[in-house]
């Protein structure tokens, strides 16, 4: 039963969600007439589904024949994916520009509309390319290294054992968990990137409001690229996550390396008494850079215990 | 040798896709789930794969030429195809054409085989 199981789950897993449940059906009765027709036997054995299976063929040939195969730069598995990841990024990507960009206008007033204007459409522009250049690249990646594509090869060496375990509902990542990890990140880099001064602190002082930037801006912009590379490192992390859909023992390994490696960086770049800081936020706030860098590591700790324990779970 | 009947295999699976379809349709006039469906070609001496045959079946459907129903009444659940009135008006056509290209292929063949001298 459970071969039956990993057969048909690494059928389905290939063809687009919406047929997947009726397949699942269809092919399951399939399998049982096979069976049926093998052997009187109402419960088959090991060796009789197995020989079932293998007239039935391999998986990946059998979902092909569903899908009606083609080859595609973003095929059918990925093109729902990367058409939701990229109105995510290109949503974050305007609303976190038009937003960046406004408040550093309002901090420091261009000198015209017109110039305003067009350092506001020459940005979302590049970024709209950037993202666009990146996610399809990184689609017609997986595209090109998921079973779907190259049909080179003539003779298949693929096994009963290279079946994959059907996932555990515990383990399973929920789709909009990476999507909003990205959405997040994004925001942030745009924000560090553009108009770090937005993020500050205001005090009333004589009855006026005063924001204190939290960041010494030009040392932050020294530090941007460090900066960067600790939020590439967190998108690598949740197209892994979107990539695999599940917690597997790689997948929470990685991810705690990264969150390792994101601690340090955090560590070495966001001392308390860092030249990044401003050293002007009042006394009474002197505490926000610890409180950033314990949240951050706090934050990291946990979701590496969480994932590690998932990922265990599965391995059961 | 090898080489041979490994393009031959390639470009029989080409030809019997198309007359597979015209198989199926042609069994379809009452309703048949998939492996009855097998089984009934098999017996009348078209071979046909499960595994070509179930996705087969689904895109006929898709196309309108055949109409499904799931029955649940048996301990097994199954879906039944039935020619749909397009799948009757598309298979009435498909035969027509079908005995035309076949003789028509039948005299390009035969003409071929003795130009070639293949019948020697």
């Amino acid at each position: 039963m459970d071969l039956i199981n990993r057969y048909v789950y690494d059928v389905v897993r290939r063809l687009p969600e919406r047929q997947r449940s009726e397949i699942d059906k269809e092919l399951r009765g399939l399998i049982a007439d096979m069976l049926t027709s093998r052997t009187a036997d109402s419960t088959p054995s090991n060796d009789e589904v197995s020989v079932v299976l293998v007239a039935l063929g391999e998986p990946a040939k059998l979902a092909d024949n569903y899908r009606g195969s083609g080859r595609y730069l973003i095929g059918p598995t990925y093109y729902d994916q990367y058409v939701s990841l990229l109105r995510v990024l290109l949503g974050v990507v305007f609303i976190g520009l038009s937003i960046a960009l406004a408040t550093t206008y309002s901090f420091n007033p261009p000198q015209s509309i017109f110039a305003a204007l067009t350092a506001y459409i020459g940005s979302l522009f590049s970024a709209t390319l950037q993202v666009l250049a990146w996610v399809t690249g990184g689609f017609a990646l997986a595209e090109y290294y998921s079973t779907g594509m190259p049909q080179t090869t003539t003779r298949s060496d693929w096994t009963l054992a290279d079946l994959p375990e059907v996932p555990l509902k515990a383990t399973l990542i929920p789709p909009h968990e990476p999507i909003v990890g990205i959405g997040f990140t994004v925001l942030f880099m745009a924000i560090l990137n553009f108009a770090p001064e937005i993020l500050g602190v205001g005090s009333l002082s004589n009855g006026r409001l005063t924001i204190a930037p939290l960041f010494q801006v030009e040392v932050l912009r020294q530090a941007l690229p460090l900066i960067n590379s600790l939020f590439a490192l967190a998108l690598i992390k949740e197209v892994g996550k979107i990539y695999y859909g599940q917690w597997t023992p790689r997948l929470a390994i990685g991810n705690t390396l990264l969150n390792i490696a994101t601690i340090a960086l955090a560590i070495v770049m966001f001392p308390p008494n860092a030249q990044i800081w401003n050293p002007n936020i009042s006394p009474l706030l002197q505490g926000i850079p610890r409180f950033f860098v314990l949240a951050l590591g706090v934050g990291l700790v946990i979701d590496s215990a969480f994932c590690l324990i998932k990922a265990a779970k599965l391995m059961k | 040798m090898s080489k041979a009947a490994d393009i031959l295999d390639g470009l029989l699976q080409e030809l019997r896709r198309g007359v597979i379809t015209l198989g199926v349709l042609g069994q379809l006039h009452s309703p048949q789930y998939g492996y009855s469906l097998v089984n009934t070609l098999e017996a009348k001496g078209l071979m046909v794969e499960p595994g070509s045959l179930y996705p087969l079946l689904r895109r006929l459907e898709g196309q309108g030429l055949l109409e499904s129903t799931w029955d649940t009444n048996e301990a097994r659940p199954r879906k039944y195809y039935c020619l749909s009135p397009l799948g009757k008006e598309v298979y009435a056509r498909l035969c027509g054409e079908w005995r035309t290209l076949a003789s028509t292929v039948e005299t390009v063949i035969a003409k071929g085989e003795s130009e070639d001298g293949f019948d020697q």
